[in-house]
């Protein structure tokens, strides 16, 4: 280290004074006089030796990266040590962006290693090279155009060209850069390619997803089309019906308008669709569904809810009664006009009307009672339009619970049969017992066959039902029959329905009952109401022929409450009647009762007849009977029904 | 380096302010280590009572004269008085210490 010059300053580093105060070097320098001086210098060497050792000291252990040397008149300047920079040349060289260093005639003083791979050329063939020899044509050559007018570095995309001539793109940035009063640009360059790569493959994928949006879009339009009508017509089907009839509902709530649903069914449908087939069927519905909506208002809904059944929506209407014009007009179009099969088979329709004021009710109730009343339409022969009314719909849901009651019943082993004795009025003892069928409920109580057998028969329960009954009965009645006296044998009646006979082989039921019970034939007696004669045909005669030539007994019952004739008195194979209740309970108080009781036990012994007097309450009316040579008879008078423990004791001791 | 002051001139300057200037070189390596270093022992040692001032000679070579300047990176310590340089990166803690004549026992 050079000893200062003498113009220096004087140390700062001089001795504090005593008192701690630092007085500065200029106060010291003043307060000194020449002998101070002397020393001052020496310990000025002294410390300037220290400080020089320490700055060795610091060099050899590399704590420093630059030094100072003073330069004579232009003051000092600052040395940095080759590894000083080394950090920013290591993060400039490994950047991930191509950098140069531009001079301001447009020549590369520097580039680093990442420009040289994106420009696929050696870094000495880039340093001074002009920078518009990596340019494609229309690209902004200047540095005074990439830095851009405010001079502030733009950044700005275009291709560059590299040693293979291939484009490349990238993005430039540029900064103004004065190194020594020279003016250069720095300049940073961004390989676009795998962006665009990746902006193309976007653009390609988005191209394809709005594709695919638009196909599934596409279907979805037909799915919601197949899900709300009805491909055969394109009518709205039953989904999109009861949505329809809902809004309508709860519009009707405010505006307190009608709203009219009308079932139409088809009567002849099936006719067409057996004998012409299905194709014929399908032209018939399709005529049907455009009649439909020809002659309804636009605002009305036509949908197709299955085979034959289609059911209008009249959303608002003035009154029932516009709701019945328009069904009428409904039956009206589709009866006379050109609807049919090729043929000429002329289709009818029976509509179901049902209305709600104000928004009453539900689209389940709506169609369930418009469904009701054109059931009730088609019974009273189709071809026209019925109007639902609150007690056909009780008696519908009446039915319906009735339904359910006997088939859990039957399912649960709840039906039991109880007997009621026949007496012979010549020898006032036990001849049979009457089978009536009663229902066990869970509570404990018993339902009679007047709740269950009418709608047993309408739903068709009655089938089972018989043939269960009579397997009890004629298992029952072989347990009555007295061992020692063989030739007098008790009988058992059973009710028949005509159900019965139209569900199959009835006399293959008797047969094989009989069989497996062991009863002998004659012991049973079967009882055929009046009503289920009148659909007397052929096969009926016929299966209650055979059922005759098993040795079974067939009789009347309810006789003169029906429509049976003479006729079918004498064609059938009867053996018995029995006189219903109401005319016997009419003995003695009711002349012509009287009369009628008469004519008929009567009109029984010349047909060879046995005659059954029914319900008979009173001593007197047993009296008369006994009177008018009346055969046999059964009544309270004589015992209720009694069950199957009750039995022995009503044989054995007749109370009457 | 005067050992028979040293306490005296610790406990007047406890409580004051300590200033603190680093001689730079850009952002030259030992200029940062040197940054660094000084920060976190004036944070251990004298928390809430320093003050570092930088100067760096590359962007102003002339101000090397004011604390006559030879190497970069120098810490030279303004107040407490008298002044006292360090040259170095300052890595060395220990040296750092009694170099600017911080003494744990006298501080608070």
């Amino acid at each position: 280290m050079p000893r200062p010059p003498p113009t220096m300053r004087p140390l700062p580093l001089a001795a504090p004074r005593a008192d701690g105060i630092d007085t500065g070097p200029v106060e010291m320098l003043a307060a000194t006089n020449r002998a101070d001086l002397h020393a001052a210098t020496c310990s000025d060497a002294l410390l300037r030796l220290a400080e020089a050792e320490d700055t060795l000291r610091a060099i050899r252990l590399g704590e420093v990266d630059a030094l100072v040397v003073s330069d004579g008149e232009s003051g000092q300047r600052v040395f940095t040590l080759s590894t000083a920079d080394r950090p920013y040349r290591m993060f400039v060289e490994n950047m991930r962006d191509g950098a140069a260093t531009l001079s301001s005639g447009g020549l590369i003083l520097y580039a680093n290693s990442r420009l040289a791979e994106m420009l696929s050329c050696s870094r000495e063939t880039i340093v001074g090279a002009a920078l518009a020899t990596f340019l494609a044509t229309g690209a902004p050559i200047g540095s005074e155009e990439i830095r851009g007018p405010d001079g502030l570095g733009a950044n700005i995309e275009f291709d560059l060209i590299d040693g293979n001539g291939a484009a490349v793109p990238v993005q430039v940035g540029s900064s103004p850069l004065v190194v020594d009063g020279e003016h250069l640009t720095c300049l940073t360059f961004t390989d676009l390619t795998a962006l665009k790569a990746q902006d193309r493959e976007i653009a390609r994928l988005s191209q394809a997803q709005s594709e695919r949006m638009a196909d599934l879009q596409d279907a979805q339009v037909a799915l919601t089309r197949q899900a709300t009508h009805d491909a055969l017509t394109g009518l709205p089907n039953r989904a999109l019906l009861v949505d329809r009839i809902d809004q309508s509902l709860a519009h009707a709530k405010r505006s307190g308008r009608c709203t009219a649903v009308l079932f139409v069914d088809l009567d002849r449908f099936k006719q067409v669709n057996d004998t012409q087939g299905h194709a014929a069927g399908d032209s018939v519905l399709r005529q049907v569904a455009d009649k439909l909506v020809a002659v309804l208002r636009p605002m009305d809904t036509v949908a197709r809810i299955g085979g034959d059944e289609f059911v209008v929506l009249a959303p608002d209407v003035e009154s029932q009664l516009q709701a019945v014009d328009i069904g009428a007009r409904l039956v009206t179009e589709l009866c006379h006009r050109s609807v049919g099969s090729q043929d000429g088979e002329r289709v009818a329709a029976s509509v179901g009307i049902s209305v709600s004021i104000a928004g009453r009710g539900t689209s389940e109730t709506l169609l369930k009672e418009a469904d009701t009343a054109m059931y009730q339409a088609k019974s009273h022969g189709g071809g026209h339009a019925e109007v639902f009314d609150a007690a056909l719909g009780r008696q519908v849901q009446e039915r319906s619970i009735a339904l359910r009651t006997l088939q859990s019943a039957l399912d649960d082993d709840r039906i039991i049969v109880h007997y009621q004795p026949i007496i012979d009025l010549a020898s006032g003892t036990v001849a049979g017992f009457e089978a009536l069928a009663r229902i066990t409920e869970p509570d404990g109580s018993v339902t009679l066959p007047a709740a269950f057998v009418p709608s047993a028969e309408d739903n068709g329960l009655v089938v089972p039902l018989g043939a269960q009954v009579l397997h009890m009965a004629c298992t029952e009645a072989c347990r009555w029959q007295p061992a020692d006296l063989p030739q007098r044998r008790l009988t058992v009646a059973v009710n028949l329905s005509s159900r019965q006979f139209q569900a199959g082989d009835l006399t293959s039921v008797v047969r094989t009952t009989l069989q497996r019970t062991g009863l002998h034939p004659s012991c049973l007696h079967l009882e055929l109401t009046e009503t289920a004669i009148i659909d007397l045909d052929a096969d009926f005669l016929q299966q209650l022929g055979r059922i005759g030539e098993l040795g079974v007994q067939i009789g009347l019952d309810d006789f003169g409450t029906g429509y049976a004739s003479l006729t079918h008195l004498r064609r059938l194979p009867l053996t018995f009647v029995k006189i219903d209740q109401s005319f016997v309970q009419g003995l003695r108080t009711n002349p012509e009762d009287d009369r009628i009781v008469s004519a008929v036990v009567d009109l029984a012994a010349n047909l060879g007849l046995r005659s059954i007097a029914e319900g008979v309450e009173t001593s007197s009316q047993l009296d008369r009977l006994r009177t008018l040579g009346c055969d046999q008879a059964q009544g309270y008078l004589f015992s209720h029904p009694v069950a199957p423990t009750g039995i022995p004791a009503a044989i054995q001791h007749p109370p009457w | 380096m005067n050992a028979v002051n040293e306490p005296a001139v610790v406990a007047a300057t406890a409580h004051e302010t300590w200033h603190l200037r680093l001689y730079v070189a850009g952002q030259s390596p030992k200029s940062l280590h040197a940054l660094v270093n000084l920060k976190s022992l004036c944070e251990k040692h004298l928390a809430g009572r320093y003050e570092i001032e930088i100067i760096d000679l590359v962007e102003n070579p002339s101000l090397a004269r004011t604390d006559d300047i030879l190497a970069i990176p120098t810490l030279v310590r303004r107040l407490p008085v008298p002044l006292r340089k360090i040259i170095g990166d300052l890595s060395d803690t220990e040296r750092v210490l009694v170099g600017l004549q911080i003494h744990p026992d006298c501080l608070s």
